[in-house]
């Protein structure tokens, strides 16, 4: 019974930490880090989406527990308040019941944490306004840029689907810096790529390139090769609205 | 140092921050992920003055990747938030665009030029982070090491 509340608690917080954008090398790392601090052999492999987490007692009795994560939600917020309750674990040692009674709270917490819909729109016309002159865009490329962004990011928001996501996106910012560059003189390459570098997927490639440093090959090929598909997705989309639009 | 450079260093900063605020970076952190970024991108434009193109995206990377693994160190958090945040500028989207598009458009010599740099940008990151990670390690493990024999 004790083996089995140990598994489901651990398998939980290593979902949660995946979730939230954790790399496998680091969910690996904080439930070893949890497990030393409790004395128990646990071994645990997070491949991709999946997590896999074998407890073992004294007597050599094990129980496993594997979790799919499907999905993700990139929130480094969350992702830290999850980290500093495992480093509380690992310097209090709290018994089984207060460990869940602290998930509890953390919960509670991620609920007060939401970030309003519009305060990510202006989030989103920054960055592409931003990137656009990165790319040495002038300031009607930039707010050109950053309006595309902010309405294909409203249009795609609830798509779930990454890669059916990126296609569109592309699609759709240079359709309508297109559009816009009817209207008004723009130039059409800083202005484009300011505004599909917000939906590059950065974390993505980043936890793929430093897991397959950390040689968890498994997870940072497959990370890596979502990325790419990613990445190409965004770019076909967007060559496809070129094509379309001659 | 041309104006040119200092505006898209500064805005290199800000759609740092901006890319941040839509990971959720805890607000404390903000800042300082922009700066990542800013200070990567800066950088990329001085080395690429002096060492052409395939330097400057190599070291730059590395230069976010030791920069997040310094702030994260400092501000006892993930690397993530800085990591992440900084190395976006540097990644290929829009090279990969125009690779594609020049294809489409059967503009083969313009094509190649923009699938080399695509192709090169997209392994200066990993080479990049890879050696940024690599020392950050070497010297953690130092740093246990000297606590350990204090």
């Amino acid at each position: 019974m004790f083996l089995e509340r140990i598994a489901d608690v651990l398998i939980y917080i290593g979902k949660n930490l995946s979730f939230y954008g954790a790399s496998a090398t680091e969910i690996e790392y904080y439930i070893s880090k949890i497990s030393d601090a409790y004395d128990i052999d646990v071994n645990i492999a997070a491949i991709g989406t999946v997590i896999t987490l074998t407890v073992v007692d004294d007597h050599g009795k094990s129980i496993t527990r594997i979790e799919r994560v499907s999905y993700s939600e990139i929130n480094f917020e969350k992702l830290s308040l999850w980290e500093n309750m495992i480093k509380r674990v690992t310097e209090e040692k709290p018994t089984i019941f207060t460990l869940k009674q602290w998930i509890k709270d953390i919960e509670k917490k991620e609920n007060s944490l939401g970030i309003s819909f519009w305060k990510n729109i202006i989030a989103v016309f920054i960055a592409s306004f931003g990137f656009c002159f990165v790319f040495r865009g002038n300031y009607k490329d930039a707010i050109a840029s950053g309006i595309s962004a902010l309405l294909v990011y409203m249009a795609t928001y609830k798509i779930t689907s990454k890669i059916f996501r990126d296609f569109l996106a592309g699609l759709l910012v240079y359709s309508v810096i297109k559009l816009i560059s009817k209207i008004v003189s723009i130039s059409i390459f800083p202005s484009l790529a300011g505004g599909i570098m917000v939906f590059v997927p950065g974390l993505l490639l980043t936890n793929a390139i430093m897991e397959i440093g950390d040689r968890n090959l498994v997870s940072g090929s497959s990370k890596l090769m979502e990325a790419i598909f990613m990445l190409g997705s965004l770019v076909l989309g967007a060559a496809m609205a070129s094509a379309l639009w001659g | 140092m041309d104006t040119e450079i200092i505006t898209r260093i500064l805005m290199a900063f800000l759609a740092t921050g901006g890319f941040s605020f839509l990971f959720k970076t805890p607000k404390r952190l903000l800042p300082i992920a922009s700066l990542t970024g800013g200070l990567g991108w800066a950088a990329y434009e001085v080395i690429k003055l002096f060492y052409g193109f395939e330097s400057a995206i190599i070291l730059s990377s590395a230069v976010v990747g030791f920069l997040s693994h310094i702030f994260a160190k400092i501000f006892k958090t993930n690397v993530h938030p800085f990591i992440t945040a900084g190395i976006v500028p540097l990644v290929p989207g829009a090279s990969a665009f125009f690779a594609v598009k020049s294809f489409i458009d059967k503009n083969q010599s313009q094509a190649s030029n923009f699938a080399y740099e695509t192709f090169v940008s997209a392994f200066g990151i990993v080479i990049g982070i890879a050696i940024s990670s690599y020392v950050s390690k070497i010297l953690n493990k130092k740093d246990i090491d000297t606590e350990k024999t204090i």
